[in-house]
């Protein structure tokens, strides 16, 4: 296209040249005609071949004229130079006399040496067009210079600095530097500042993304780590997440359901119905709940599950409960579970006679051990019979367990207390000072001075036989010492009941 | 054309009664030259003809270079000052083929050069003609001139 325009143009410019110096050329021959008009006019007058021929010569002699022919009349003609085939002449002038403008005494004719105007033209427009190229091109130049200078290098920089940035980087971002103060610098400066606010946010979101894996991989560790089985449970039953503890609890159990979705919870226990039962009533009262179960399959193995509801934030819809499983199956776990229930009182969480026993045989140990003496107070209730016929049992019960959390309250915590059935209860402790018998037994008495209320309003007054026993008197073996106290306390039934009685071999 | 008319007839009626500022061209009295036409007077004068209409070769005298006369019949005839034809005659010198007229040191000189020369052609202010020579041409004073 600028090619095109390029060469019109210069055509263009090249014929207005040579049309301009053409002109010119004939201008030149006018003038030089008119020059000498005056004097061939005169030639003329005078019939002068001569001078008429030198003026000839002389036009002639002009590069831009090739043929001058001079008429005077009534007389030959003056032809010099080389005459065009046309014969037109470029330049025609009738010479006047001199004296008498009136009278024409001859003409002057001149050709214009039409070929050489054409080259000198053709020269002319060809240096005009190669000037002006020139100039274009000196101006494409400086332009181009200025634009590379001003614009595209500028461009360029900025546009490497860029490629260079690592938006990715935690480092601290180096931003573009433009030392242009134009359209191009507020460029530049423009991206700096989006730049940083992108590498700001992208720092930002990558440290919470840090911070999040972080949290996923202990909450993952906590999860997958645990030794107990943890598992999530929607609301048809079934398992939406387990961890790997809880599969290897019950791997074994049933076949693999091969997409792992959809396995109920129940079906690896042996009581289905039960855990069933449990999750409703979790569901119902969004309360925790701890049930033991035990797993199906032909081993007996004791799982304590608790059962809790999770509130999903972000579905109300869905509920789940999480399931924390522990092996309670493990041996150890098994006795301790047993043992409690085989040495302690269900009603009054009190050590029952068998682990009294246990506890008598450790204190008697260590009290030989260390030089101390072991006391024990046999209880027994009177009055309470009564309770228990006028009120019902569960006032008995209230009763008993009123006076089991006296008797703890007023004993140190490593004093044991026992129910040793029915309505009597056994106090052991170690002493120090042989005096102890007459301060223990009268704060036991102390415990029933106040009556007890077992509905409201309702008080009943229970007392206590008390016999005490002690190591001194007795000896260590734990059979006589329960023996002697037991002597000590029917003494005390005999006689006026609510009062305590130390055992002595004098009895 | 219509210039010439009054003064021929003034020349073949009236001839003593020629204003005193007048020209008049003259030539022997023995001479055969009839009276001349203004243009025929020019080209003798300007060099353009060597001899009279009726053939005879014409010796051309002139008043001397700077007088009065001279300057009066130029002007009159070709309405050139006395240097310009002066320049005039400078400029065809080289050429050879156009000679000026001759010039004579005083009018007394002019008088006797045309008396004793029968193809003598010369001009006198007025009033200086004698019965040796015949006025073929006269020239009014142009209005103006000294």
């Amino acid at each position: 296209m600028a090619t095109v325009f390029l060469v019109f143009g210069g055509y263009v410019s090249y014929l207005r040249a040579e049309k301009l110096e053409r002109v010119n050329a004939l201008q030149v021959v006018e003038e030089l005609v008119t020059v000498v008009e005056g004097n061939a006019a005169i030639a003329a007058y005078l019939r002068d071949i001569q001078l008429a021929t030198e003026i000839a010569q002389g036009l002639e002699a002009s590069r831009y004229i090739s043929h001058v022919t001079v008429d005077i009349e009534g007389n030959d003609s003056i032809r010099i130079g080389r005459e065009r085939p046309d014969g037109a002449p470029d330049v025609f002038r009738p010479l006047p006399s001199p004296f008498s403008g009136a009278e024409v005494v001859g003409t002057i004719r001149v050709q214009a040496d039409l070929a050489y105007i054409a080259e000198l033209a053709a020269v002319g427009g060809r240096s005009v067009v190669g000037s002006q190229l020139a100039q274009l091109a000196l101006v494409s130049l400086v332009t181009l210079w200025l634009v590379r200078r001003v614009v595209t290098r500028p461009l360029n920089s900025v546009v490497r600095q860029l490629k260079r940035i690592g938006l990715s980087g935690t480092e601290y971002l180096r931003g573009i530097s433009s030392r242009s103060d134009d359209e191009i610098g507020y460029l530049a400066k423009n991206i700096n500042s989006m730049l940083h606010t992108i590498h700001d946010a992208y720092l930002t979101e990558a440290e919470k993304n840090r911070h999040i894996a972080q949290l996923e991989r202990k909450f993952r560790l906590i999860f997958e780590g645990s030794h107990a089985g943890i598992v999530l449970v929607d609301e048809h039953n079934q398992l939406a997440l387990s961890n790997s503890a809880f599969e290897g609890m019950v791997d074994h159990l049933v076949e693999r359901n091969p997409n792992g979705e959809g396995c109920s919870l129940t079906q690896y226990f042996r009581d289905p119905q039960r855990v069933e039962k449990v999750l409703d009533t979790v569901r119902r009262n969004r309360a925790s709940a701890f049930c033991d179960l035990m797993l199906a399959g032909h081993q007996d193995v004791w799982v304590r599950g608790v059962f809790s509801m999770i509130q999903n934030q972000d579905d109300e819809e869905k509920e789940y409960v999480e399931v924390v499983f522990y092996d309670i199956s493990d041996r150890a776990l098994v006795e301790k579970h047993f043992e409690y229930g085989a040495t302690h009182d269900q009603l009054t969480g009190l050590l029952n006679r068998r682990g009294g026993m246990g506890r008598f045989e450790q204190q008697i140990e260590k009290a030989c051990a260390k030089g101390m003496g072991f006391m024990l107070c046999l209880i027994d209730l009177n009055d309470f019979k009564p309770v228990n016929d006028i009120y019902g049992h569960e006032a008995g019960d209230l009763v008993l367990k009123e006076v089991a959390q006296r008797l703890r309250d007023a004993l140190r915590p490593d004093d044991v207390v026992v129910r040793w059935g029915g309505d009597e209860f056994v106090v052991s402790l170690l002493t120090t000072s042989a005096q102890a018998e007459d301060t223990i037994g009268r704060n036991l008495l102390a415990v029933f001075v106040e009556s007890l209320e077992i509905k409201p309003g309702v008080r009943v007054q229970v007392g206590a036989s008390i016999g005490i026993a002690t190591s001194e008197g007795v000896g260590f073996d734990i059979e006589r010492i329960i023996e002697a106290a037991d002597v000590a306390m029917y003494e005390v039934k005999r006689g006026d009941k609510n009062s305590y009685r130390v055992f002595e071999d004098a009895i | 054309m219509k210039r010439l008319i009054p003064i021929v007839l003034a020349i073949l009626l009236t001839p003593c009664w020629v204003k005193a500022a007048d020209i008049l061209v003259v030539v022997s009295a023995d001479s055969p030259v009839q009276p001349l036409s203004r243009r025929e007077l020019v080209d003798l004068y300007m060099g353009r003809s060597h001899y009279f209409p009726d053939g005879s070769p014409a010796l051309k005298i002139d008043a001397p270079p700077d007088s009065a006369l001279r300057e009066a019949f130029y002007q009159a005839l070709v309405n050139m000052s006395s240097s310009q034809v002066n320049a005039y005659w400078a400029r065809l010198m080289f050429t050879g083929r156009a000679t000026p007229p001759l010039p004579v040191a005083n009018t007394d000189d002019l008088v006797s050069l045309l008396e004793r020369n029968p193809s003598a052609l010369g001009y006198l202010p007025e009033g200086s003609e004698n019965k040796n020579l015949k006025t073929i041409f006269v020239i009014k004073e142009s209005p103006g001139a000294p």
